[in-house]
């Protein structure tokens, strides 16, 4: 079984979107991953479309544009098929240990069949990852030493 | 633009997780259907 990077981590495109257009829980979660940077997001092509996408539906076009010159910079590039599923398949092409979703299915049947015994990625909501994201064990593991606290600014 | 100033901008169209579920999966089954299609 390939290994997954526990610092690895992919949000569906309902989660990055809310993060923008809600806040709460999908903010907390993208907040660990902004404020840290040796958190990587992974993020394919076609799952930062699909968010844009709806950024652009429910708020504005220049709103889907700032956000994708933003998210571009902090993601890591994978690439998929088009037809994969975006976020299972970033998942497995960036070996992310994580999975952000508040699609029900994913975090059952559907991420059960894609990923079989192929990878160790579990699929969590935001407030599922949000409560149990620990960044001094984390770091621990895959940083080594004592945990500096965050080292970026999640508002910049 | 930074995030916390696009968190701003995006106040005024605040929304709810449900309602950006809906959306997105009405585009993924229109997506899919495209690729029926083709």
């Amino acid at each position: 079984m390939p290994e997954t990077d526990p610092a690895r981590i992919v949000a569906d495109a309902d989660v990055l979107a809310a993060d923008v257009l809600v806040g709460g829980a999908a903010r907390e979660a993208m907040d660990a991953i902004r404020s840290h940077s040796w958190v990587e997001l992974v993020a394919s092509r076609h799952l930062l479309d699909d968010a844009e996408a709806v950024i652009r539906s429910l708020g504005d076009a220049n709103l889907a544009a700032a956000w994708r010159e933003r998210i571009e910079e902090l993601r890591v590039e994978v690439e998929h098929p088009r037809g994969d599923h975006p976020a299972l398949a970033s998942a497995y092409q960036g070996q992310a240990a994580h999975v952000l979703s508040y699609d029900e299915d994913l975090r059952s049947a559907e991420a059960s069949a894609a990923f079989g015994s192929r990878l160790n990625t579990s699929v969590k909501t935001p407030e599922g990852f949000a409560a149990l994201f620990d960044p001094e064990s984390l770091y621990e593991a895959v940083e080594g030493g004592e945990y500096p606290g965050p080292d970026r600014d999640p508002r910049e | 633009m930074h995030w916390g100033d696009l968190f701003e901008r995006a106040d005024e169209y605040r929304t709810d997780a449900a309602t950006i579920r809906e959306t997105l999966a009405d585009r993924r089954a229109t997506a899919d259907e495209e690729d029926a299609d083709a």
